[in-house]
């Protein structure tokens, strides 16, 4: 008889969730001071080591250029190729800065985008913006060849990608 | 007659019981993942900078360089040189010379002079960077920090915005 006896179980269960809340309120806390309200949509190749830099400057979205290890890609569309920072010279105008492929995707942005990138320069007239995403290891004279295509088809103000310290 | 006074009634307090937290709980489990997901870890920012601006006429340029101070910093292999083409920043001679520290570029020293600078000329906003051949993205970005302002653990002093990317030490 005894085995079949069931205990009557008690109307309610209290659980102690004091300790949860307490985790819970601090996760709350730190994942509000990691909230990002802006939403950026990065291009990455995967093979640039970014700088680091106490900027405070947010992104904006505009033309993107990314200079990794091994090539130039505008808008994640590949462009030119190079080895440590030196692109071959078929790549190159008579001038030795001026990369062909590279000033030829960017004209092409530019018609693409025209009204959305220009903004008003007012002792130079419009000028365009362009994010330029470049891994730390590569030489200056490499930044020189990208900076005066880009100034070569008009676009004249830059934004450099760093990681915030 | 003290003892009324002082004696607390345990028959008056009442026990509250349990809260109920359960609909804390739902918000915070629904908000938990939300966040979760938008959480950014590593954040990017941007850097400003522009190309020197050029102008065929020679008259206007000299007329717009008026009251500029023309300021430059350089960085060479062996470290980074000041220089302001319109005005006398070396008077004491030899602090316009930031030599690099145990291989490294000393960003602090130049900072710090950069800041002097700025105090004997407040309204100067400007300063072209002159990296060489060989100086890599990083130690520019780096540069361009050290430039823009002074940061240490009690002030934080703007010092030149404005940074142009020169054409290099040739």
């Amino acid at each position: 008889m005894i085995l079949f006896k069931r205990h009557r179980r008690p109307a309610s269960i209290s659980l102690n969730i004091t300790s949860l809340m307490d985790m819970f309120t601090i996760l709350l806390v730190f994942l509000l001071l990691n909230f990002s309200a802006t939403s950026f949509d990065l291009k990455m190749s995967g093979r640039v080591v970014f700088p680091e830099s106490v900027s405070e400057k947010e992104l904006i979205d505009v033309v993107m250029m990314s200079v990794d290890k091994y090539s130039i890609n505008v808008e994640g569309r590949f462009v030119a190729n190079h080895e440590n920072g030196v692109i071959q010279e078929t790549y190159l105008d008579e001038t030795g800065y001026k990369i062909i492929p590279l000033y030829n995707e960017l004209i092409r942005q530019a018609q693409r985008t025209k009204n959305v990138t220009v903004s008003e320069n007012k002792e130079n007239g419009p000028t365009g913006k362009i994010i330029l995403q470049m891994d730390k290891s590569l030489p200056f004279f490499l930044l020189r060849q990208v900076m005066y295509t880009a100034g070569q088809a008009e676009y004249n103000d830059f934004k450099f990608i760093a990681v915030k310290k | 007659m003290f003892k009324s006074l002082f004696r607390t009634d345990k028959r008056k307090v009442h026990d509250i019981g349990n809260l109920n937290l359960i609909p804390m709980m739902n918000m915070i489990v629904s908000i938990i993942p939300l966040l979760l997901i938008s959480v950014t870890f590593i954040r990017f920012v941007a850097l400003e900078t522009s190309l020197p601006l050029y102008s065929d006429d020679v008259v206007s340029v000299d007329e717009r360089n008026k009251g500029e101070l023309g300021l430059s910093v350089a960085i060479t292999e062996y470290g980074f040189v000041i220089n302001a083409n319109n005005g006398d920043i070396d008077k004491d001679g030899g602090r316009n010379i930031i030599a690099k520290v145990s291989g490294n570029y000393d960003y602090e020293s130049l900072s710090q002079r950069l800041l002097e600078i700025k105090k004997e000329h407040q309204e100067q906003w400007s300063v072209v960077i002159l990296p060489s051949e060989g100086t890599n993205f990083g130690e520019i970005v780096s540069t361009m920090d050290a430039t823009r302002e002074y940061k240490d653990s009690l002030v934080k002093e703007v010092l030149f915005p404005n940074v142009v990317i020169g054409g290099g030490v040739i």
